[in-house]
């Protein structure tokens, strides 16, 4: 039914930006997200004193060869807006079933999946959307990203591929969420229990060196590194050596796997959920 | 062949709660039936079984003879359902929302704007197409439900509580519709209410449901026949006795009592009415005053379930008025 798809995706991006409000929050909140991250935990300040060869090694070894943190940052950045936006977006099924609009779907003749899947892809463009605005913002800000020489329409269609993968992984595990529970209150809960370990328990923000043995295990195989380390890579290192495509290839690896299994089982919960609709 | 056929239908939620208990009814092509009951009677979920919105725990229904349990989504495509609460969305507007509704059922662009500028015709809504529905009134959202329900012209309509939570003036403009519907398409409506002058007006036959069963189903007039008993008050300017003796004679006539100056007449039938207006006649009795009550529906359930709806009601009634009231202001 792809008549149907479309027209429900259509009516998602209608209901995004026609709440001037939320539209303008979920523009502007990834934006304060660079400009407070960024300066308020600009680690390199901390070596203040050290001769400026120094302060490149460690910038080399540590920071992917960042020129600054808000290099380093921007590709968790991203990521992380990405799952804020997840969220948000794909918890929304439960005010459908709050204010009756499930019941609508339900009874229609559409598939039970379709209503899934109108979720995930009009939550994974509105990441993307919000995403890109992180990008641009961090190019065109002072002292901002600084892109590695020889970055190309490649890199860029790969950062988005990456983004699309970060994108589907969250998107199915809040929509399921939402599939699952009746009440807001829960699902927020749920959803705040599992989003700042996501967000930490990751390269996103800081190096895996600085973290303790165990965090460190959580977060090499957390999605979120998988897809801030490619995007970092992206973005600082430029052309890319063999070595490092090996890398993102590996990364993207990863990622579609997460994104694989992420979707068969939100197809499979959705099937079984919204069969019956004994809310009341 | 029938619209609907429902048999031994049975509901327990996985909480235990056991909402219905063995409904069986069947729906001629065209007609208007309405269930009657309580809140908790187990409508909705008769009707939730019914448009696939839940599982049948046991027994079989059938709509325009498709299996519910077997084929659910060929019934979903002839049924249209308008639920208790409202399914609109408030973001978009009105006539999005029937577009929309249109596209759920595989409508291509152009038939499905056609339909709609046709139902906002036919709700009176025209005027506010391209408004937010979050600005609509309440019966505005309920009527813009009822057209969303109707967009791609389903066999067989239900109907939960339409008027429910609505001013008065609204109900009977949703009743107007609805029996317009039901005139001009032939559909077969299957709607729930509780309140009774509203079902007896409008539905052909009716089942009163209590307790998750069905205590009664007929025709309005046969049920309030079947209960018998109308009363009529006479108040004549003669001796009253007396015509109380000629009366009592009368075949057909019960208990007489006197209420302040009047007789009252209980009638085994209707058509004793008129022996007893020629007795009176022949015997020169002048008559000052006369009325007859029917039994009422209201009658009639008490006769049933030996309780007044509106008691039964008390309770629940106001919470889920007040949730209905709610969700309209959104
Ligand atoms: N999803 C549900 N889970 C458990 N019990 C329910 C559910 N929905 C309704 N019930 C119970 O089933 C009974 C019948 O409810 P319902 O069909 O809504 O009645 P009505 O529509 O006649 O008011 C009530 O006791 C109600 O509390
Ligand atoms: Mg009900």
């Amino acid at each position: 039914m792809k008549t149907a798809f479309f027209a429900l995706l259509v009516r998602e991006m209608k209901k995004w930006y026609r709440t001037p409000v939320f539209f303008i929050v979920s523009m502007a909140q990834p934006i304060i997200w660079v400009v407070l991250f960024g300066s308020a935990f600009d680690i390199t300040r901390l070596f203040g004193n050290l001769p400026p060869q120094a302060i490149a090694a460690i910038m080399n070894t540590e920071f992917m060869g960042a020129k600054n943190y808000i290099s380093f940052l921007s590709g968790g950045i991203m990521t992380v807006t990405i799952l804020f936006a997840s969220m948000v977006s794909g918890m929304s099924l439960i005010w459908d079933r709050r204010f009756g609009y499930l019941a609508k779907l339900m009874v229609s003749p559409i598939r039970r999946e379709t209503v899934f899947m109108t979720k995930v892809f009009s939550s994974i463009i509105k990441g993307i959307v919000q995403a890109s605005i992180i990008f641009v913002v961090v190019i065109i800000m002072p002292s901002g990203l600084i892109l590695g020489s020889g970055f190309g329409i490649v890199d860029l269609l790969t950062i988005y591929f990456v983004l699309f993968l970060c994108a589907l992984i969250f998107s199915s595990l809040f929509v399921m969420i939402a599939v699952r529970t009746t009440k807001w209150e829960t699902a927020m809960g749920i959803a705040n229990f599992l989003n700042l370990p996501l967000m930490f328990a990751s390269t996103a923000l800081f190096p895996s060196s600085a973290m303790p043995g165990w965090l460190k295990f959580i977060a090499v195989r957390n999605p979120i590194s998988y897809a801030a380390n490619t995007l970092r890579i992206l973005t600082i290192k430029g052309s890319l050596s063999g070595a490092l495509i090996n890398t993102v290839m590996l990364n993207i690896a990863y990622l579609s796997a997460y994104a694989v299994i992420a979707l068969v089982a939100g197809f499979i919960i959705s099937y079984f959920t919204l069969t019956d609709t004994s809310y009341s | 062949m029938k619209s609907i056929v429902v048999k031994d239908l049975a509901k327990r939620y996985s909480n235990g709660t056991e909402a219905v208990k063995g409904i069986s009814f069947e729906l001629e092509k065209g007609e208007i039936f309405g269930m009657v009951g309580p809140n908790g009677a187990g409508k909705t979920t008769t009707i939730k079984m019914i448009t696939t919105l839940t599982t049948i725990t046991s027994g079989d229904a059938f709509v325009s003879g498709i299996d519910v349990k077997k084929h659910p989504e060929k019934v979903r495509r002839i049924i249209g359902m308008v639920p208790q609460d409202l399914s609109v969305d408030d973001d978009l507007h009105g006539f999005e929302n029937l577009v929309l509704s249109g596209k759920l059922y595989g409508m291509d662009t152009k038939l499905a704007v056609k339909k709609a500028n046709m139902l906002l015709d036919f709700f009176d809504l025209t005027e506010f197409k391209d408004k937010d529905v979050g600005s609509y009134s309440g019966g505005m959202k309920k009527r813009l439900d009822l057209a969303s329900g109707l967009m791609h012209e389903p066999e067989v309509l239900f109907l939960d509580e339409p008027t429910l939570g609505l001013d008065t003036q609204t109900r009977s403009k949703i009743w107007d519709y609805v029996k317009r519907l039901n005139k001009e398409l032939n559909m077969t409506i299957l709607v729930t209410t509780h309140y009774l002058e509203e079902a007896d007006m409008l539905c052909n036959r009716i089942a009163i449901v209590d307790f998750g069963k069905i205590v009664a189903l007929d025709k309005p007039s046969a049920l309030k026949e079947g209960i018998g008993n109308s009363v009529m008050m006479v108040k004549v300017k003669n001796d009253l006795e007396k015509t109380k003796k000629l009366i009592e004679n009368i075949d057909g006539v019960g208990e007489i009592t006197m209420y302040k100056e009047d007789l009252k007449v209980t009638l085994k039938r209707m058509e004793v009415a008129p022996a007893i207006l020629e007795t009176m006649y022949s015997n020169k009795i002048t008559l000052e005053r006369l009325s007859i009550k029917e039994p009422s529906l209201d009658d009639v359930f008490i006769h049933y379930t030996g309780a007044a709806l509106r008691d039964r009601e008390e309770k629940t009634d106001s919470m889920a008025m007040r949730r209905t009231m709610r969700r309209m202001r959104q």
